[in-house]
């Protein structure tokens, strides 16, 4: 989990150029802007400028108000006839929620797993615990980080349905928000670990209830440990 | 089975009748002739003539179908425009995972922390869905049964959860609209409901995820005998 600068950064200059992404260009600035939303350049509360940003971007206001009106919709943005749209806060009651629709979708896909897999599938992931066990060794908290979003991607990956990562990452918006939040806890990677094991090992049984019930376990140790976030960083959450 | 090729924006339904933003009123417009088949899959949706239809500038029109493309009900092409994209028995599959992954997840939760009044809303419901099955009025059931997984949704106390589920069930109800709607398809969705109500009243979580399951399960199967008798119906 990494560490974030929690001042408020200017964000305009850290936007990546339209060009490396695809799509028309509304679709580019959207690309654009939640990937900034979503690493926290973009804070929840900052405001959103149309004028600034289709200056940035060298574009007309048409685009960026088709772009602000889709992260509307996904809920990443508040925007109102009248009033600067802003990044939306996060709130406590949302990332309760996240974390039930998270657990629901990776608690199916275990499921199915467990019943699918292949010894190919089953090697590569124990070539991804070992990879994480080496990493927390290292101390690499990025690398571990990453390792660990590979065993969920490669979970995702061996349903053979092309889209369950981009809905998995579309119902926990605000929770990926709010773990760039999160300090490295000491001995949480090695938890974590253990965890992923319980998982790794229903799916090597071909013991679905089990994986199910590993996962909703590794996923529930989330939450104690975003509560208190609440505290930390009162100006990003919604009041009540 | 067939589906027309040819759209009528007149079958769109008027702005006046949805809430929000003129992008957003068109937006829905929109979604609910590709929802129902009114718009059917691969048709072109002109701007101009949406344009005229609603009596809008093209910016509203242009915001409603980014937000269309982002869900994935229509595609952007740079030279040829926008169409409302194919039915697909990959799209309709992955939507049924995971509608049935929240699905089961919701009535697991309800089953296990459901008031009276929940049970009590869960149970006017399923009185009035075997009146209309009575009376054979399958649109007006169509909807009790909508409404149906919503007070499930409703009763877990997550806000967005009815939203998500929807979203993510896009092409499951879209392609379930060509499940022509039987007398004995009416009469199993009702034992299946009740299935369902019986687990939630026994606070029975693990009977309440499987009940749900073999009630999703059954969709699929229809969609996948249908996509066997009308290969072209989908695009491969």
């Amino acid at each position: 989990m990494r560490m974030t600068p929690v001042a408020e950064p200017s964000g305009m200059n850290d936007l990546p150029d339209l060009r490396s992404s695809a799509g028309s260009l509304a679709q580019r600035i959207h690309h654009v802007l939640r990937g900034a939303i979503l690493d926290l350049t973009f804070p929840p509360g900052a405001p959103l400028r149309k004028a600034e940003l289709a200056q940035r971007f060298g574009v007309s206001r048409a685009p960026v108000t088709e772009a602000i009106a889709i992260l509307a919709a996904e809920g990443l943005v508040v925007a109102m006839p009248q009033v600067t749209a802003r990044v939306a806060p996060l709130s406590v009651a949302a990332l309760r929620e996240e974390t039930f629709l998270r657990s629901a979708i990776e608690g199916a896909v275990v499921e199915q797993v467990a019943q699918t897999r292949t010894e190919a599938q089953l090697a590569q992931l124990g070539r991804n615990l070992r990879l994480q066990e080496l990493l927390v060794e290292d101390g690499d908290t990025r690398g571990f980080f990453e390792a660990d979003m590979e065993f969920h991607a490669l979970l995702q990956g061996f349903t053979g349905l092309d889209r369950v990562s981009d809905f998995a990452a579309q119902v926990s918006l605000q929770l990926h928000r709010a773990r760039q939040l999160l300090l490295p806890e000491a001995g949480r990677p090695a938890e974590t670990i253990v965890e992923h094991r319980e998982v790794f090992e229903g799916i090597r049984r071909q013991d679905a209830p089990a994986a199910v019930k590993a996962m909703r376990f590794h996923l529930g140790q989330l939450v104690p440990y975003l509560k208190p976030l609440e505290q930390t960083y009162p100006r990003y959450f919604r009041e009540g | 089975m067939d589906i027309s090729t040819e759209f009528n924006v007149e079958k769109l339904g008027d702005l006046s009748n949805f809430e929000g933003s003129l992008a957003a009123r068109v937006y829905q417009s929109l979604k609910q002739a590709i929802l129902s088949l009114d718009a059917p899959p691969g048709v072109a949706l002109r701007k101009p003539e949406l344009c005229a239809r609603f009596d809008v500038s093209r910016s509203p029109v242009a915001e409603a179908i980014a937000r269309l493309s982002a869900e994935g009900l229509v595609e952007i092409t740079p030279q040829s425009g926008s169409r409302v994209c194919y039915l697909s028995l990959a799209d309709f599959h992955e939507a049924a995972f995971m509608r049935k992954a929240l699905e089961q997840a919701a009535v697991e939760r309800v089953a296990e922390t459901r008031s009276e009044a929940d049970l009590g809303a869960l149970a006017r419901s399923m009185h009035r869905q075997k009146l209309l099955a009575a009376d054979g009025a399958r649109e007006e059931f169509f909807h009790t049964d909508e409404a149906f997984h919503e007070l499930i949704h409703a009763a877990t106390g997550f806000a967005r959860l009815s939203a998500q589920t929807e979203i993510v069930g896009l092409h499951m109800t879209r392609a379930r609209r060509l499940l022509l709607p039987g007398q004995r398809r009416v009469e199993d969705t009702i034992t299946e409901h009740q299935a369902i109500f019986d687990a939630i009243k026994a606070q029975d979580g693990e009977a309440a995820r499987k009940a749900m399951a073999v009630h999703l399960d059954e969709v699929t199967r229809l969609i996948d005998a249908l996509s066997e008798s009308h290969p072209g119906l989908f695009k491969p």
